[in-house]
């Protein structure tokens, strides 16, 4: 083709295979919420999935929260220098570990433990005719393979995100009594400070949001996977950075939803 | 209970697989399909179960349009056919009983100890009661296409689609599978299909070949009127001289 | 195998699930366990008390604010308030609402209403309802000492045409009181230094300066009688002019201690201008001692803005941290 065309070429198919992922994606998810109908066959495999997607991360997300919250407590005392009480401490450990970072930095990691995980096995099961060999046994794929991990998505994300909250709050306390001079009732006084019972639920409306997205793009990656173990390494690489970008796209839309 | 192909065609972007395939398979009949690697014959046995959807022509299993079903009759369908994998299939997560025993967990009917009965006859039927136990990627891969065809055969089928079965294994295993196919058609009275270019095992189990060339059926007959034809590419292939079918072209 | 990783999963929803109600309830700072009663007060406004915020019994946390809500019509605010069943409530109980601490967060306090009679309560019909009233803060403060500072000014016109020796003698004391009033004031702010830092220290000046400026009023008023006589009443009335002026500009510099330097210094200026015309006027010989001998009514004003500002400091006194609110958040 003529050199002048190419770019004009590239933006054209780009714009042409978005829209055909769109549509794909969309074909995809109708199938999944006609396959919630049969219960019979993802009720069973539900608390699989919840294990290996909720209570496998646990550690990892205990880990990511320990230190966000050790870390906030140390930088928001060195910030609130003289002019504000050091109490503020607990305010800020507080609110931005229920309102942003517990299910944010949660999600992300996760975006990249469970949604790797699922796409790169649904994609191994796709290259290898498993998920062909499910539908000649009378399975619907989509019931017994998307259905109980988004489900368990669903369901987990919130309750990981939950531990996390807890564990950010409880190491920027610990790091204020230890490495602060701040006792135990000024970092809860700056705790509750400005709390409101509503930062709980944004937060965990928030990560069950992460938690579909999040195995939903692991889901539809997986099984759109072709070729080898290429292909498989392609699809999990998607997976996780569609999934991560959707976080962060996400935490936009809940912000401007419900603040 | 035959199964009629009608001028199917089937295409991957600019690929032709198929083009105007037409065959006829008949009751308790098995038929052998060959051809080139690559040649489409794996399509056709995906297309019968709807895992592809034809581009045209029509599939007809035991007087149902294929492409016409619900979701439900499809499903239905699916329960009557046995698939055997190239490669098997099985599902790494499960040991070889629970693949097994996949297929018979549809069927409402059936209590758990049916169940682990039916596994264990499959089981024993392709030779591989011992290792109910163990996990795919602990078996062999003459082992795999075992545990793949008990998978196949545990629901009772009434057609059966064999992809590649013997490709590349060692001459007592073929024998073996062969001769579980042979059992299969006598005492089940399965409908088969068999796809595949290991052109011994086709003479051994075939009541008919067909021979798949470029999109379309070259030749259909018994294996001795296969052995007797004039037609240069059929003979290219079976006696493994490409130079004859050059002369065609 | 998969019965217990169901039972592992069961564990860590309901862990989770309880992690997020009591740890919900706890940040919400309800009392677990506890028996908890709702009292309910009523207020002309409420400034920025919100739910959630504490109320205390002498100083003691005894429970927490659970809502705040317009009555039907919009005359007044009800506040609910969940507090211990144990709690010790006064008799014939009333609510403040003031700052808790200088960065916006507000509590309200139950006293009995004899301790502060004089606020303005806000009665409900209702027995069950407590009369509650709202302390103003900073800003409202620094308003009424401007007015002080303009009735001192008008006093020290009025000072001009207005002079007698009686007069002088009781002038005297008005303007003690009101540096001892300013000395507390002083001193009252300076208790204020830790938590206010820099702030206050721009507080404390201002408070430093009215000192001097009540002072040097002090100074001139203990010359006043051999003033009278020995003519020398031009000096005596600009000494007290440039005191007021100051009382003047430091009441705007107190006003504006939160927000701007500059326009205190315009308002400084301005004083200082209405100083120089006054005493230009004084020296063209404008009033005489006679007509200040026959005006009475200075010392009734000075009298009055002494007890005006021996109020506020009361209020101030009782209420030391409740007057400072600087918005920082």
């Amino acid at each position: 083709m003529h050199g002048w065309s190419a770019p004009l070429a590239w933006v054209g198919r780009s714009a042409m295979d978005l829209a055909a992922a769109f549509g794909r994606f969309g074909k995809f998810a109708a199938a999944a919420t006609r396959a919630a109908g049969d219960v019979a066959t993802w009720g069973r495999l539900v608390a699989v999935q919840m294990a290996r997607i909720g209570v496998d991360s646990l550690p990892l997300a205990l880990f990511i929260a320990a230190f966000t919250g050790i870390v906030m407590a140390l930088q928001a005392s060195y910030t609130f220098t003289g002019a504000i009480p050091l109490y503020f401490v607990g305010t800020l450990v507080g609110k931005t570990m229920i309102l942003e970072l517990g299910p944010v930095l949660t999600g992300l990691a996760l975006a990249g433990r469970v949604g790797a995980n699922i796409a790169a096995e649904i994609g191994t099961m796709k290259v290898t005719e498993q998920i062909d060999a499910l539908e000649t046994l009378a399975y619907n794929p989509m019931s017994y393979l998307v259905v109980p991990r988004l489900i368990a998505g669903i369901i987990m994300f919130p309750i990981v995100v939950a531990f996390a909250d807890a564990m950010g709050i409880v190491a920027g306390w610990i790091t204020a009594i230890n490495l602060l001079d701040l006792s135990t009732p000024e970092f809860v006084r700056g705790l509750r400070l400005f709390f409101a019972p509503f930062d709980v639920r944004y937060s965990l409306v928030k990560a069950a949001s992460f938690g579909l997205a999040v195995t939903a793009v692991g889901c539809f990656f997986g099984f759109s996977t072709r070729g080898g173990a290429e292909g498989v390494g392609q699809a999990t690489t998607r997976a996780v950075v569609v999934g991560s970008m959707l976080i962060l796209v996400l935490d936009a839309f809940w912000a401007v939803a419900l603040l | 209970m035959s199964i009629r192909i009608e001028g199917v065609s089937k295409s991957f972007g600019p690929k032709v697989v198929l083009d105007g395939f037409t065959l006829d398979v008949r009751d308790r009949e098995t038929m052998v399909v060959i051809g080139h690697s690559g040649s489409g014959k794996s399509v056709l046995l995906k297309l019968i179960v709807r895992l592809l959807e034809p581009d045209a022509g029509t599939i007809v299993v035991n007087g149902r349009r294929v492409g016409e079903l619900t979701r439900d009759e499809l499903v239905e369908l699916r329960r009557d056919v046995g698939f055997v994998f190239q490669f098997a299939a099985l599902f790494d997560s499960m040991t070889v009983a629970e693949n097994v025993a996949m297929g018979l967990r549809r069927i409402r009917e059936m209590t758990a100890d049916a169940i682990e009965e039916r596994v264990r006859e499959a089981l024993t039927l392709v030779g591989l009661s011992e290792y109910g136990s163990r996990y795919p990627a602990e078996l062999s891969g003459g082992q795999r296409k075992r545990a793949g065809l008990a998978r196949a055969i545990a629901t009772h089928p009434k057609y059966l689609l064999y992809d590649e079965p013997t490709t590349g294994l060692d001459p007592v295993t073929t024998a073996v599978i062969n001769r579980l196919i042979l059992k299969m058609r006598d005492e089940l009275g399965v409908t088969s299909i068999v796809v595949t270019h290991d052109l011994q095992s086709a003479y051994y189990i075939g009541d008919r070949i067909a021979m798949l060339y470029q999109g379309k059926v070259r030749f259909v007959g018994t294996p001795a009127e296969i052995q007797a034809v004039d037609d240069p590419v059929v003979r290219a292939f079976i006696e493994g001289r490409p130079e004859l079918a050059e002369e065609v072209a | 195998m998969k019965r217990r990783s169901e039972v592992i999963v069961g564990v860590v929803i309901l862990l989770g699930a309880a992690l997020t109600f009591f740890g919900t309830l706890w940040l919400k700072g309800a009392a677990l366990g506890r028996e908890e009663v709702v009292l309910e007060a009523r207020f002309r406004e409420v400034g920025q008390l919100m739910e959630g915020n504490a109320v205390k019994v002498r100083g003691v946390p005894i429970g927490r604010v659970s809502e705040v809500v317009l009555e039907p019509g919009g005359d007044a605010v009800l506040v609910r308030m969940r507090v211990r069943a144990d709690a010790p409530i006064p008799q014939d109980a009333v609510v403040l609402l003031s700052p808790e601490s200088m960065f916006g967060d507000w509590q309200a306090e139950i006293h009995p209403r004899g301790r502060f009679p004089r606020y303005d309560y806000l009665e409900s019909l209702d027995p069950d309802v407590l009369p509650g009233y709202s302390l103003p803060d900073m800003s409202r403060l620094t308003a009424a000492l401007d007015r002080i500072a303009e009735n001192v000014a008008v006093v020290s016109d009025r000072f001009q045409i207005a002079f007698t020796e009686e007069t002088a003698v009781n002038i005297r004391e008005a303007v003690e009181n009101i540096q001892q009033v300013s000395e507390q004031l002083t001193n009252l702010i300076g208790a204020q230094e830790r938590t206010m830092h820099e702030l206050s220290a721009h507080l404390e000046g201002t408070m430093k300066a009215l000192g001097e400026a009540v002072q040097t009023v002090n100074r001139v008023s203990r010359h006043v009688e051999s003033a009278v006589a020995s003519g020398e009443l031009t000096s005596i009335v600009d000494n007290m002019e440039r005191a007021t002026a100051q009382i003047d500009s430091l009441s705007a510099a107190l006003l504006a201690a939160s927000r701007d330097l500059r326009s205190t210094m315009a308002r400084a200026d301005t004083a200082f201008h209405a100083l120089g015309s006054v005493m230009a006027g004084v020296e063209q010989g404008q009033g005489t001692l006679g007509r200040l001998v026959q005006d009475s009514t200075l010392y009734g004003d000075l009298v009055r803005t002494n007890t005006l500002l021996q109020s506020l400091l009361r209020d101030f006194q009782e209420n030391p941290r409740k007057y400072i609110n600087l918005r920082i958040f």
